[in-house]
C-alpha cells in the first residue's frame, strides 16, 4: 500500500485568505488516519541575528468529546526559558542534558494577539495558569475562556500572533548556535481534552510532550541560503526577492511540528524501502554520512518488518552542529536528531544507537500518541526495548554498542548498568516531575521499562513478544495509549494473566534479586545412632534418603518455606558408585520481587539437573543424593531475567575459581606496573573525551 | 656517536644485569601492593560464583558493572592507594637511579658495594634535582599550549571538530615531547652530578639544560630511538598478550610470564637509556 498511494498526490489548488499565501496543498492520506483535532496553518520567519520568531498561527481545533468546552489550554513550552524562576528552571537547576543555558541565552514566547477567526479579539481573556505545581513564575501554559462555548463535535477556529526567542545554545531540545537554529517546542500549542478536562501540564524538566493529532501547513521564511528540514513534505520553496526565501511543509496526522535551518548543512538523499530518507549533516562529519544512512537502514526495514508500517513517505535526519548537542537525540513526526564526534570510531555505536533510538519514537511516541508527561515509560521505556532488540540483531550479539579495543558492550548491559545503582527509588509508572531525580526519571523510563520488557520477552518467547509489539501497535496508532492498554493487549496475546507480573515491574519499586547462598557437599555416612540399621547402599537405593538429612530443621523454623527438594538418583547409578554423596544447596529471594527462575545443578561428572522455582518464598533448599559432587548451581544459567540486579550472586561453585581471579589480577597488575613505569601513558586518556 | 653511544648502552645492559633486576623488583612490587587488595576484592566478590570462572576467559561487562555498583566503595580505596604506591615507587626509583648512575658512570660493570653507596650519596642530590626540574617541567608541559594559541590563531573560538580533533592529537604529541625533554634534563643533570661532583644542584640542571638543547640534535635522536624502540616493543607485546586469552590456568600462567617479561625489557631499555645517555654524555664532554 502505503507510499505509492501516498506519492499520488492530489493538489488542490486554494487560496489561503488570511495567510495572503497561495499554494498547493498535497493531499498524502486520501483517508485520514488520525482524527485531526487539532490542525495548525503556521506562516513563520526567523530573524536569525535575534533568534527570534514572528509567527501567524490559525488553529482549527475540533471538540473530541461530547462535552461543551467553555475554554482552551495551550502550551508555551519556550517560556520554560523564559527566566530562572520558570519550573523547568527550578527543577533543573538551569541544567539540561549536560548543558547550561547561556549567560545571555535565554529564550521566551509572547502571545501578542489571540482572536476568534470571526475576528473577535481574544487576548485579554489569556490567564497563566500553573496545573501542577502552582508556581506563579510559570508561564508554560495559558487558559483561554471563550465567549462562546465550543459544542460537541463542534469546531473553533483561531488565529494567533506570537513572538518568540530561541535560545542559546540549544537547551532542552529546542535554540539557536551560530547559524544553527533547530526550533521545537516553538508555537502556541493546544492540550488535549480528554476524560472531561484538559490534559495541559508545564513544561517539567524531565517531561516531554503530549499532542492531539492533526494536519499541519506551515511557511518557513528563513534566508535564503539556507537549508531547511521540517516535519512533513516540503511542497513548495519561494524565493521573496529581499534575500529570504519561504518553505512550505506540509504534513497530516502528525500531533507535533519542528524544523530546522543552517546555510551549512550538507544533504544527503536515499530512499530506504519506501521511505525517502534526507540526511542534514553537518560539515564536520562528512565522513560519517554512510554511518548514519546505513543506521536509518537497519531502523527502517526492523521497524516496518517487525512492527507495522512506518505510513509517511519521508523522514529527516538532523544531525545538530558542535556546541548544539542540547537539540541532539531527539524525536518529531518525520524528523529526528542524531549527534556524533568527528572521530568516533566504527566500534563505538552511538550514531546507530541514537538513529534507531529517535527513529522508533515515530512508532512509539508519535504513531502511538502516548502520554509522555504522565507515562514516560510508554514511549522511552517501549522504546529502549525495540533498540536493543535492533541493535542486538544488527550488530550482536556480543558488542552490539560497543567494540573497541577490546571492550564489548551491548546496549542490553548499558542499561542494567544505569538501573543496578537506582533499582529502586521509584515505580516506572509515575508522572515525570514526580520523581526523585533526573536519573531516577531516567532510570524509570528508560532503562528499567527496557529491562522488564525484554524480561518478559525472554518469559514469554520472543515471538509471542513480538506478536504483543505489533498487536499493540496496531491497535493503538494514531490513538493515546495507556498503561493498561499496554497490559491489555499483552495479556490478550500471551493468553495468560500478567497482573503478577506488571504488578511488580511497572507500579512498585519492587528489586528482583536471587542468590544461592550456600552449596554443602558431603559424603553420605552410614547412619549412627538408636535405631538405625541401614547401610548406605541400601539408603540409596531408596526414596527416602531424605529422612537422614537435617535439613528439616531450618525449614521448620520457616513457616513460610517451602518442603525440601529431594531428588534422588537413579538407583542404577548408585549401585555403581557406591560412595553417594550429599548435595545441598540454598537459594535466596533477596529482593521483594516475585519471578519464576530456572535453576541448574552441574556436577563433577558432567550431569545437570534443572529445577524451577516459582520464588514465592524467601528461600528454598535442594537436596540430592547423587554419585557425584555438585560443581555449582547457578540461578537463571542464561541470564534470561535481566531485571536480576546481581547475577554474579546467582552461582556459587564447590571450589574457589581462581584462574579468573588469577587473570584479573595479573592484568590489573600489568596495568598498574606500566603506568608507574610509564606515567605519560595517562596523556592518552584524553582521546577518549568524544 | 649517537649510534655507538646507543649500542653501548645496549650492551651493557647484560652487564648491569642485576641493576635491571633490582628496578624491575620495585616495579613489580609496587604494583603487587596494589594488586593484592584489588584480588581480595575480588576473590571475595566473585570467587565462589560462576563469573570467577567466566573472568579467565573474556571479561564479563555483567561482572564489571556489577564490581562498580556493589564494591564501589572499593575503588576510591585503590586510586589512593595508587597515588601512594606511585609517590613510594617514584622515591625508590629515584634512590635505585643513584646507584644506577653510580655504577653506570665508574664503568667497570656492577658491583653491589658501589651500588648501594652511590645509591646512598646521590639519592638526597637526585631529590633536589627534581625540585629544581620542577620549573623545567612546567615550561615543557606548557609546550603543548602551542597548539591551542595555533589553533585560536588559525580557526578562532569555534573551530569544525576535525580542528579539535586533530588538535588533540597534536597536543598529546607536545606533551610527550615535553615529557621526553624533561626526561632528558633530569638524566643528563643526574649524570652530571655524579660525573662532576657538583654538589649545586641548580647548577647541575643548568648545565644539563645546556647540554641536551646544546646538542639537541644528538641528545634528543638518542632519546628518541630508545622512546620509539619502547613503543614499538610495546605494540608487539599486545597482539602476543591478546592471544592469551584461553580461559586455562595455562595460559593465564603463560600471559604472566609474558607479561613481566615485557616489563623486564621495560626496565632494560631504562638501564640502557641511562647508560646510553651516560656515555654520550662522556663522549661530548670529553670527561
Amino acid at each position: 500500500m502505503r507510499k505509492m498511494a501516498i506519492f499520488c498526490v492530489a493538489y488542490i489548488f486554494w487560496g489561503w485568505g488570511n495567510l495572503g499565501l497561495s499554494a498547493a496543498q498535497p493531499v498524502l492520506f486520501p483517508e485520514p488516519l488520525s482524527q485531526r483535532i487539532a490542525n495548525y496553518r503556521i506562516e513563520v520567519r526567523l530573524e536569525p541575528e535575534t533568534r527570534k520568531l514572528f509567527g501567524t498561527e490559525t488553529l482549527t481545533w475540533h471538540n473530541p468529546s461530547n462535552d461543551w468546552i467553555h475554554e482552551l489550554q495551550f502550551h508555551l513550552y519556550l517560556n520554560a526559558f523564559r527566566n530562572d524562576r520558570s519550573t523547568f528552571m527550578r527543577e533543573s537547576g538551569g541544567v539540561s542534558r549536560g548543558r547550561r543555558i547561556g549567560k545571555d541565552g535565554w529564550g521566551y514566547i509572547e502571545v501578542t494577539a489571540i482572536s476568534l477567526s470571526g475576528g473577535e479579539d481574544l487576548t485579554d481573556r489569556m490567564e497563566f495558569i500553573q496545573p501542577d505545581d502552582g508556581n506563579p513564575d510559570d508561564k508554560t501554559v495559558f487558559r483561554l475562556p471563550l465567549p462562546r462555548p465550543v459544542p460537541p463535535r463542534g469546531t473553533v477556529v483561531l488565529d494567533i500572533q506570537f513572538e518568540a526567542k530561541l535560545p542559546t545554545p540549544p537547551f532542552a531540545r529546542s535554540g539557536a548556535k551560530e547559524e544553527y537554529f533547530f526550533v521545537g517546542q516553538w508555537f502556541p500549542k493546544i492540550g488535549v481534552y480528554e476524560n472531561g478536562a484538559w490534559n495541559c501540564h508545564q513544561y517539567h524538566a524531565h517531561s516531554e510532550f503530549y499532542a492531539d493529532y492533526g494536519v499541519y501547513d506551515v511557511w518557513i521564511t528563513v534566508p535564503e541560503e539556507n537549508i531547511v528540514g521540517a516535519t512533513g513534505v516540503e511542497v513548495e520553496v519561494k524565493k521573496n526577492g529581499d534575500g529570504t526565501a519561504t518553505h512550505y511543509y506540509h504534513a497530516e496526522d502528525v500531533h507535533d511540528f519542528a524544523w530546522t535551518t543552517s546555510p551549512e548543512f550538507l544533504v544527503y538523499e536515499e530512499r530506504i524501502q519506501d521511505v525517502d530518507v534526507r540526511l542534514l549533516l553537518q560539515p564536520d562529519h562528512k565522513n560519517q554520512a554512510r554511518r548514519h544512512l546505513e543506521a536509518a537502514k537497519v531502523a527502517i526495514t526492523h521497524f516496518q518488518d517487525w512492527y507495522g508500517d512506518y505510513p509517511y513517505p519521508n523522514l529527516t535526519i538532523v544531525d545538530p552542529r558542535r556546541g548544539a548537542a542540547g537539540s541532539a537525540g531527539m524525536e518529531y513526526p518525520t524528523l529526528i536528531t542524531a549527534g556524533t564526534m568527528y572521530g568516533l570510531p566504527d566500534g563505538i555505536r552511538a550514531v546507530e544507537a541514537v538513529i534507531i533510538h529517535e527513529f522508533g519514537h515515530n512508532y512509539w511516541y508519535h504513531l502511538l500518541a502516548s502520554n509522555e508527561f504522565e507515562e514516560a515509560w510508554l514511549d522511552e521505556g517501549i522504546n529502549t526495548y525495540t533498540e536493543m532488540q535492533i541493535l542486538n540483531d544488527a550488530y550482536g550479539p556480543v558488542g552490539d554498542v560497543v567494540d573497541f579495543l577490546g571492550i564489548r558492550i551491548n546496549d542490553l548491559q548499558f542499561q542494567r548498568y544505569q538501573y543496578i545503582f537506582w533499582p529502586d527509588y521509584d515505580p516506572i509508572v509515575k508522572k515525570a516531575w514526580e520523581f526523585y531525580n533526573g536519573t531516577s526519571y531516567s532510570v524509570n523510563s528508560y532503562s528499567k521499562p527496557g529491562l522488564v520488557l525484554t524480561t518478559l520477552k525472554n518469559y514469554l518467547g520472543a515471538e509471542k513478544m513480538r506478536q504483543i509489539m505489533r498487536t499493540y501497535f496496531q491497535r493503538w496508532r494514531f490513538k493515546h495509549p495507556r498503561t493498561a492498554d499496554f497490559i491489555a493487549v499483552a495479556e490478550e496475546v500471551a493468553g495468560e494473566d500478567l497482573g503478577w507480573f506488571f504488578d511488580q515491574a511497572l507500579f512498585s519499586n519492587k528489586v528482583l534479586d536471587y542468590a544461592v547462598s550456600a552449596i554443602r557437599v558431603r559424603r553420605v555416612r552410614e547412619p549412627r545412632g538408636f535405631d538405625f540399621t541401614l547401610s548406605v547402599k541400601d539408603t540409596s537405593d531408596t526414596a527416602g534418603v531424605g529422612a537422614f538429612s537435617a535439613q528439616s530443621d531450618s525449614q521448620k523454623a520457616s513457616a513460610a518455606a517451602e518442603t525440601s527438594r529431594v531428588t534422588v538418583s537413579d538407583s542404577a547409578d548408585t549401585t555403581k558408585k557406591p560412595v553417594p554423596y550429599e548435595n545441598e544447596v540454598w537459594v535466596r529471594r533477596l529482593g521483594d520481587f516475585v519471578f519464576p527462575v530456572e535453576i541448574q545443578f552441574v556436577f563433577d561428572n558432567g550431569d545437570t539437573l534443572t529445577e524451577h522455582w516459582n520464588g514465592r518464598d524467601l528461600w528454598k533448599k535442594y537436596r540430592f543424593v547423587r554419585p557425584a559432587k555438585l560443581e555449582y548451581a547457578v540461578i537463571d544459567p542464561e541470564r534470561k531475567v535481566v531485571l536480576d540486579v546481581n547475577f554474579t550472586n546467582n552461582s556459587m561453585t564447590r571450589k574457589k575459581q581462581r584462574a579468573g581471579i588469577n587473570k584479573l589480577s595479573i592484568r590489573w597488575l600489568f596495568w598498574v606496573q606500566t603506568l608507574l613505569d610509564q606515567p605519560e601513558l595517562l596523556t592518552l586518556a584524553q582521546l577518549f573525551r568524544f | 656517536m649517537v649510534f655507538s653511544s646507543l649500542l653501548r648502552g645496549i650492551r651493557s645492559v647484560w652487564t648491569y644485569r642485576r641493576v635491571v633486576l633490582l628496578f624491575y623488583l620495585a616495579n613489580l612490587l609496587a604494583a603487587f601492593l596494589v594488586m593484592y587488595p584489588f584480588r581480595a576484592v575480588l576473590g571475595k566478590f566473585a570467587g565462589w560464583s560462576l563469573m570467577g570462572k567466566f573472568l579467565a576467559g573474556r571479561l564479563d561487562m555483567d561482572f564489571f558493572f556489577e564490581l562498580l555498583k556493589y564494591r564501589q566503595e572499593v575503588f576510591p580505596a585503590l586510586f589512593g592507594l595508587l597515588m601512594v604506591v606511585a609517590v613510594l615507587y617514584w622515591i625508590a626509583e629515584l634512590f635505585l637511579s643513584a646507584g644506577a648512575f653510580g655504577v653506570l658512570l665508574q664503568g667497570e660493570g656492577y658491583s653491589s658495594p658501589l651500588f648501594w653507596r652511590s645509591a646512598g650519596t646521590y639519592f638526597f642530590r637526585f631529590v633536589r634535582i627534581v625540585l629544581w626540574g620542577i620549573p623545567v617541567f612546567i615550561a615543557f608541559y606548557l609546550i603543548q599550549f602551542i597548539e591551542v594559541g595555533g589553533q585560536r590563531l588559525l580557526f578562532g573560538r569555534d573551530p569544525y571538530q576535525n580542528v579539535l580533533y586533530w588538535g588533540r592529537w597534536i597536543r598529546i604529541g607536545l606533551q610527550f615531547l615535553g615529557f621526553i625533554l624533561w626526561l632528558m634534563v633530569l638524566d643528563y643533570a643526574r649524570i652530571i652530578a655524579v660525573a662532576t661532583e657538583e654538589r649545586r644542584m641548580r647548577v647541575v640542571v643548568w648545565q644539563a639544560l645546556r647540554f641536551v638543547f646544546g646538542h639537541f640534535g644528538k641528545t634528543f635522536l638518542l632519546a628518541f630511538l630508545l622512546y620509539a624502540g619502547g613503543i614499538l616493543v610495546g605494540l608487539a607485546y599486545q597482539p602476543v598478550s591478546n592471544a592469551l586469552s584461553a580461559p586455562s590456568s595455562v595460559t593465564i600462567g603463560l600471559l604472566f610470564i609474558v607479561q613481566q617479561l615485557y616489563m623486564m625489557f621495560r626496565m632494560a631499555l631504562r638501564v640502557a637509556r641511562f647508560s646510553s645517555q651516560a656515555v654520550l654524555y662522556q663522549k661530548m664532554a670529553g670527561t
